[in-house]
């Protein structure tokens, strides 16, 4: 029985846990054990937490070059060799901070310099290009919680904390026992009634919210952004911040993002190409290679098949990653790193604590090293150490804070707010949180409203299929209090990534006729 | 042989680390040490805030362990179910620990054959992070300094010990924190089985008139045998118990039990309100629920797996005003829920789970006449055929 | 029956042996019975398992009813000794939850007595026209 400290991966909040790792009865087993201890969240764990057995239960990466099973290093010394091959413009580094540790960001980021790559992405480099420098504090940096709970007033903007960040929940709640006014700006009233007044938004008319802005005066807004974030709808969020005297706490759905922002990825990496460009270069083939940190792509994003689809076109595909993704059998090399439990190094949350990992592998960190510099751990870390300016850890003390600053901002402009919306459609919306991102489990099922159930005349056991273009999805359905063309989802579905704000979709009685004849056959 | 006893280590670094006398630990040891038991599972202490339970056969690890840790507050019946199937363990129980082993045997999750209970008189634990902000608020002392921490005659001392300082040493009374919304935990402050009368043994300090010695009660032949063993491998000394302790064990039990009928009725917000505003508070406390099944996971008394009735009857496309998962955990902990808390102790949406479990089942228990975790032969009634009571009528 | 007038919505679970064949007797026998009922028959009243009420009474139902044989009838030996049991369980967890206790019902009901079982129902159409509808059942904005 081995105790080990350990961190959720599911969200950018990182809660404390331990894993208990016992070996009896039948191989491994991993069972959680709630961290009471722990600053970020008393040893309370939202849905994904709980079920982390599953998530690290998955099936791990091997070694491979060319699809053969090799050592480690033979791996990394065929990397090494095929990566000099390449010319640095066509090389691309991806990481979405959601497993990886300060010291690896820090380590990747030189690698990346070693082959004198610039295309470096850790998933949130184009907002910073269309955002003032001042403002840039919002996006790199979160609020501690204990702020939350101070706050007199707080605005939930198109955020429901159950589901997309469940453990900011009972701060928000907190703050209300203490007298704080919520205010939640949103499609649909949130169904659990967190908010004492619900300003509803018309989805076809979210630029109305700009007349109303003196309701986020003297407020903490609340919002969440994610690499599919609209830049308008960022821009929005930003401009009511900036015209009225209320502070923007942004969460974001990867673990390590604001290490990510410290040690790769900040404003000063404005100019850098992006991961959705990284991804229209390998479509136009002018990227090459890719090297993917712990970086499920295809998982992680919306509309995988076509990612997939357009990773395929690459001449180098270098995988390294704990655990097998939709890409490992594309990939060109695979490099096995352990699981993030097992990994020893610092993170930073949302709040600010730098918080220290209870592993002891190095592996992933090593893997790189081997590649470039060739340091070691200590050394990576003295470094982290060194430009977080601390000298000791602790988890109780909020080490990276965050100053609000005034900035100008121009009125955005929302435009095509929904695309590819004709005639009576409905419109989706995603819900994320942590298993939209981590994809161990899915919620096959949309919610719908009680209006757009009488109009497709559904019944219990119904199922619903959710058409844009040729892409059409079955699902099952829930029923909750929304304006009668919305649609929410709380799982991927291969409906097209939406770059308006939500995405134009048909929706239609599913024929469950055949169904039941499988069943009965 | 009578029942009550003086009880200390002989070893003296024992008796330096443990609490009164060093009994619980130095009986573990001993009985590690002669095969009593295979392995023993303690808690481990991180700092006076933490703890772990670790399984070992190590009696050096047992030993490392010594001494009471209020700021952990750990339910170990899961850990019993998870490490304890095949070997024979031993290990210190709080009343609600032995509790819900018992409830677990009696669900044959675990085999009482195989488990030596030592009981350890509890007059509640406390929340690790409200400790601390206690130790800020009321001691005033550095959260991180603390490194001690005792329980004694209804007071709490915390001793801090700061670089260049020295150390610093605080009594305060705990009835005065508790006031002020400090203290201990809610489950704690209503919780009435003070003495783990369902253990082998219950130990503690409650009518020992000496430090150094721990006042012992013998509950079954397990215990006896433990004891026995301890004192024959020469770990343990005993002397009989003086009527006067035996007595004033009983004062205190008394004492605590009805300060905590006293604090029942006093966080009890539900009854006050009428039947439909009842209905109103559980819904909407009930509403927040975001399903992570945490509840259920470190329930000590739940021994459903995977294939529940709460978890198969709950479908998330539902849209109840309470859901199914909600509504069948309380019923089906009407009969046996021990109120130990933890439930709402990991609920990351800080429902009142005991409140709410405590107002359900303490009446259905009254009603039956029934205390679970008691004893091992009693069913839980939902399961069987005939009540007591309707065959008397 | 115009849409806003609200009728109870009455479940009853009946056993295949007695309470079923009862509820048949009332017909066979041209009694009067409302039309507020909804009948579930199972094989065995102690095949009720508590959560089919609660689930009952979160689908909205107005009230729930638990019909048997007369205890020592039982066609499966005793098993109904089990449903008396376990109304116990749900008759304290109905009143604790802030529901009327009105809205749970346990009857025992022969084959033979299609009366009672029309009487019954009628007794508990009109106590919950008395108290109206459930305050679990949801209704959807239209």
């Amino acid at each position: 029985m081995k105790v080990i400290s350990s961190i959720c991966p599911g969200c950018s909040i990182g809660c404390g846990l331990y894993l208990l790792e016992s070996e009896e009865g039948e191989g491994k087993r991993i069972k959680i054990l709630h961290r009471k201890n722990s600053a970020v969240n008393e040893g309370k764990l939202c849905e994904f937490g709980t079920h982390l057995h599953v998530y690290y239960g998955r099936e791990a990466l091997n070694n491979t070059a060319d699809g053969r099973e090799v050592e480690q290093n033979d791996a990394i010394e065929e990397a090494k060799k095929r990566l000099y091959g390449m010319k640095p413009e066509e090389l691309a580094f991806i990481a979405l901070p959601g497993t990886v540790t300060n010291e690896e960001i820090l380590s990747f980021a030189s690698l990346a310099s070693e082959f004198r790559c610039e295309n470096i992405s850790f998933g949130f480099e184009r907002f910073f290009r269309e955002i003032p420098e001042e403002a840039s504090y919002i996006i790199e940096r979160g609020l501690p919680f204990s702020e939350v709970e101070k706050a007199s007033r707080i605005i939930l903007f198109f955020v429901d904390p159950f589901v997309h960040y469940p453990l900011l929940a009972r701060r928000i709640l907190k703050a209300k026992k203490k007298g704080a006014k919520v205010v939640e700006v949103a499609f649909a009233k949130n169904e659990r009634g967190i908010a004492d007044e619900t300003v509803l938004v018309e989805p076809t008319a979210v630029a109305g919210i700009k007349e109303k802005k003196e309701i986020f005066e003297n407020s903490l807004i609340i919002g969440e952004l994610t690499p599919y974030t609209n830049l308008q709808f960022l821009e929005l969020m930003m401009w009511l911040n900036a015209s009225t005297a209320s502070r923007l706490f942004l969460l974001k759905p990867f673990l390590n993002v604001t290490g990510a922002f410290l040690f790769g990825c900040g404003y000063f990496s404005k100019r850098k190409k992006d991961l959705f460009e990284i991804i229209d270069g390998i479509e136009r083939e002018e990227i090459r290679a890719l090297y993917l940190l712990e970086t499920d792509l295809a998982g992680a994003m919306l509309g995988g098949e076509e990612v997939t689809k357009t990773i395929s076109k690459l001449d180098l595909l270098i995988e390294q990653n704990a655990y097998r993704t939709v890409l490992s059998d594309t990939a060109t090399i695979t490099l096995r790193s352990e699981p993030f439990f097992m990994k020893k190094g610092t993170i930073v949350n949302i709040e600010g604590r730098v918080l220290e990992l209870g592993g002891e592998s190095e592996k992933g960190l090593q893997v790189m090293e081997n590649m470039g510099k060739g340091r070691s751990y200590e050394e990576v870390h003295e470094e982290v150490k060194k430009r977080l300016g601390l000298p000791t850890l602790n988890e109780f003390v909020i080490a990276i804070k965050r100053e609000e600053r005034s900035f100008d901002m121009a009125e955005p402009k929302i435009e095509s707010e929904i695309e590819g919306a004709e005639g009576e459609g409905y419109f989706l919306w995603y819900k994320t949180n942590p298993f939209f991102w981590c994809g161990v489990r899915n919620k096959n099922f949309v919610e719908i409203s009680p209006a757009a159930l009488r109009k497709l005349g559904l019944f219990r056991g119904d199922e619903v299929e959710i058409v844009q273009g040729e892409r059409r999805e079955k699902m099952g359905f829930k029923i909750s209090e929304l304006p009668p063309n919305l649609i929410l989802a709380e799982s991927k579905l291969s409906i097209k990534p939406f770059k308006g704000l939500l995405t134009g979709v048909e929706m239609r009685r599913a024929d469950i006729k055949n169904k039941k004849i499988e069943k009965f056959l | 042989m009578p029942r009550y006893y003086l009880a200390w280590a002989k070893d003296e670094r024992i008796r330096e680390k443990g609490a009164n006398g060093g009994f619980v630990t130095a009986t573990l040891v001993s009985a590690l040490e002669t095969g009593f038991i295979d392995a023993a599972l303690v808690v481990e202490k991180k700092s006076v805030y933490e703890g772990i339970p670790v399984l070992t056969s190590n009696p050096e690890v047992v030993k490392e362990c010594a001494g009471s840790l209020h700021g952990a507050p750990i339910n170990l019946t899961k850990y019993v179910v998870d490490y304890g199937a095949k070997k024979r363990i031993g290990l210190p129980t709080k009343p609600c620990d032995a509790r819900g082993i018992i409830e677990q045997a009696k669900r044959r999750q675990v085999n009482l054959d195989n488990i030596v209970m030592i009981g350890l008189n509890c007059g509640g634990t406390l929340h690790p992070l409200r400790m601390r902000e206690m130790a800020a608020d009321f001691f005033g002392f550095d959260p991180d300094a603390v490194v001690k921490e005792e329980i004694k005659e209804g007071k709490i001392c915390l001793v801090s010990k700061e670089e260049g300082m020295g150390e610093k040493e605080k009594w305060v009374k705990i009835d005065a924190l508790e006031q002020k919304g400090y203290g201990r935990r809610d489950a704690c402050k209503s919780c009435v089985t003070k003495i783990p009368t369902s253990a082998d043994l219950a130990c503690g300090n409650w009518g020992s008139n000496d430090t150094q010695k721990t006042f012992v009660e013998v509950l079954t032949e397990k215990g006896e045998a433990i004891l026995k063993n301890a004192i024959e491998s020469g770990y343990v000394e005993i002397e009989e118990a003086p009527g006067e302790g035996i007595e004033k064990r009983k004062q205190i039990e008394a004492g605590m039990q009805r300060l905590a009928e006293d604090w029942k009725e006093r966080m009890d917000e539900v009854s006050a309100l009428s039947r439909s505003e009842r209905l109103e508070f559980y819904v909407d406390a009930l509403k927040n629920c975001i399903g992570c099944g945490a509840c259920k996971e470190v329930c000590p008394v739940c021994a459903c797996e995977a294939g529940a009735k709460c978890l198969d009857m709950n479908d998330a496309r539902d849209s109840y005003v309470v859901s199914m998962y909600n509504m069948l955990r309380i019923f089906h902990l009407m009969d046996s829920c021990i109120g130990c808390g933890e439930c709402e102790d990991v609920c990351p949406v800080d429902i009142p789970l005991t409140l709410i479990h405590r107002r359900f089942s303490e009446r259905m228990q009254r009603h039956l006449g029934y205390t679970p975790g008691m004893d091992v032969k009693e069913r839980p009634p939902l399961y069987e055929t005939e009540l007591r009571w309707s065959a008397e009528e | 029956m115009p849409e806003d007038k609200w009728e109870p919505k009455i479940l009853a679970f009946c056993c295949n042996w007695c309470s079923y064949a009862g509820a048949d007797a009332a017909g066979l026998e041209r009694r009067q019975v409302p039309p507020t009922i909804r009948v579930i028959r199972v094989m065995c009243s102690g095949r009720i398992d508590p959560a089919f009420v609660i689930l009952g009474l979160l689908e909205g139902a107005d009230a729930v009813l638990v019909t048997g044989c007369h205890i020592g009838d039982c066609h499966y030996v005793n098993a109904n000794n089990q449903t008396r049991n376990r109304y116990e369980f749900l008759k304290e967890f109905v009143d604790e939850l802030g529901l009327e206790p009105e809205r749970l019902w346990l009857r025992w009901i022969s084959a033979s007595e299609g009366l009672l079982f029309a009487e019954m129902v009628r007794e508990v159409t009109e106590k919950i026209r008395e108290i109206g509808p459930s305050p679990l059942r949801r209704d959807w904005k239209k």
